[in-house]
């Protein structure tokens, strides 16, 4: 049996089943070879569509039921402002891929 | 400032006061999408602690891509966490001077509003049940009524149940002496 003193440096440097994923993407380095640009551009839109309809959904109810309770109010302002800063966060992170 | 458009309340009627449950029902929402939130942030942190050799490769245009989708997840998670806010708060008993108005917001469109007239009203029953509940002020409460062909109202985890009651009782109380003084 091999008693030899084992370092860090000796394990393997990804978790096990996943080296070839994880070695590849270090190759490649690109999103765009794991995901063509353009699949990301779909997904967002797609995603964007529906998150559209559910925000009307959601509008719509605190609009008509809401009763203009000053916490709806704060609740419309809160969810539009973040939902379009994230939507811009995410454009810009595709756009610099 | 609130309208009460929305409920077609009678020219001499008002929203005395606006019954919803405590805010402990929708901590647990809270909480749990904070891990939900949180999570893939801390498997990133975990898995670049556990094999400090793929942060070289996790870096630049993949951390992005990773990124990107965990925005996607943010986004996700702060309409759900909105869907659940908007069931939680139009769940509501709007007290008037003449009646208890009941929306139950059971999901998004779809919502069941009835009417209590206090002259209708039996009897209310509280129930604190537990240590939390003591002292944080919350319970169940039940607005049973006299006729056959009406429900009772029930309400649970009701934020400060005694002073609800204490309110239904009063304008029952105004409400009964206006009916024996005709």
């Amino acid at each position: 049996m091999d008693y030899s003193p084992f370092s860090v440096a000796d394990a393997p440097l990804y978790p096990p089943g996943l080296g070839t994923f994880f070695a590849d993407l270090g190759t490649n380095h690109t999103a765009a070879s794991i995901m063509g640009k353009e699949v990301l551009y779909g997904i967002l839109f797609i995603f964007l569509f529906f998150y559209i309809i559910v925000s009307l959904a959601l509008l719509y109810h605190w609009v008509a039921y809401g009763m203009r309770n000053k916490f709806i109010i704060f609740a419309e302002v809160s969810f539009t402002v973040v939902s379009v800063f994230l939507f811009w966060a995410a454009g810009v992170i595709l756009f610099t891929l | 400032m609130s309208s009460y458009k929305a409920l077609h309340l009678d020219p001499d009627e008002n929203v005395i006061f606006e019954v919803r449950k405590h805010w402990i029902v929708f901590a647990r929402t809270v909480a749990g999408l904070c891990v939900t939130v949180l999570f893939p942030l801390f498997g990133y942190l975990a898995l670049i602690f556990a094999f400090p050799a793929i942060d070289a490769v996790l870096s630049g245009n993949v951390f992005r891509f990773f990124l990107f989708f965990y925005v996607l997840w943010v986004l996700f998670c702060w309409i759900f966490f909105f869907l659940r806010w908007t069931k939680y708060f139009l769940d509501v008993w709007y007290v008037t001077g003449k009646r208890i108005i009941d929306v139950e917001q059971e999901r998004i469109f779809y919502r069941i509003v009835s009417n209590l007239r206090f002259d209708k009203i039996q009897d209310v029953t509280v129930e604190v049940n537990g240590f939390l509940a003591t002292a944080l002020n919350y319970g169940d409460i039940r607005v049973q009524t006299a006729s056959e062909n009406e429900r009772d109202f029930f309400m649970t985890t009701v934020k400060n149940p005694e002073e609800v009651k204490r309110i239904i009782f009063a304008q029952h109380n105004i409400v009964g002496d206006k009916t024996d003084s005709v």
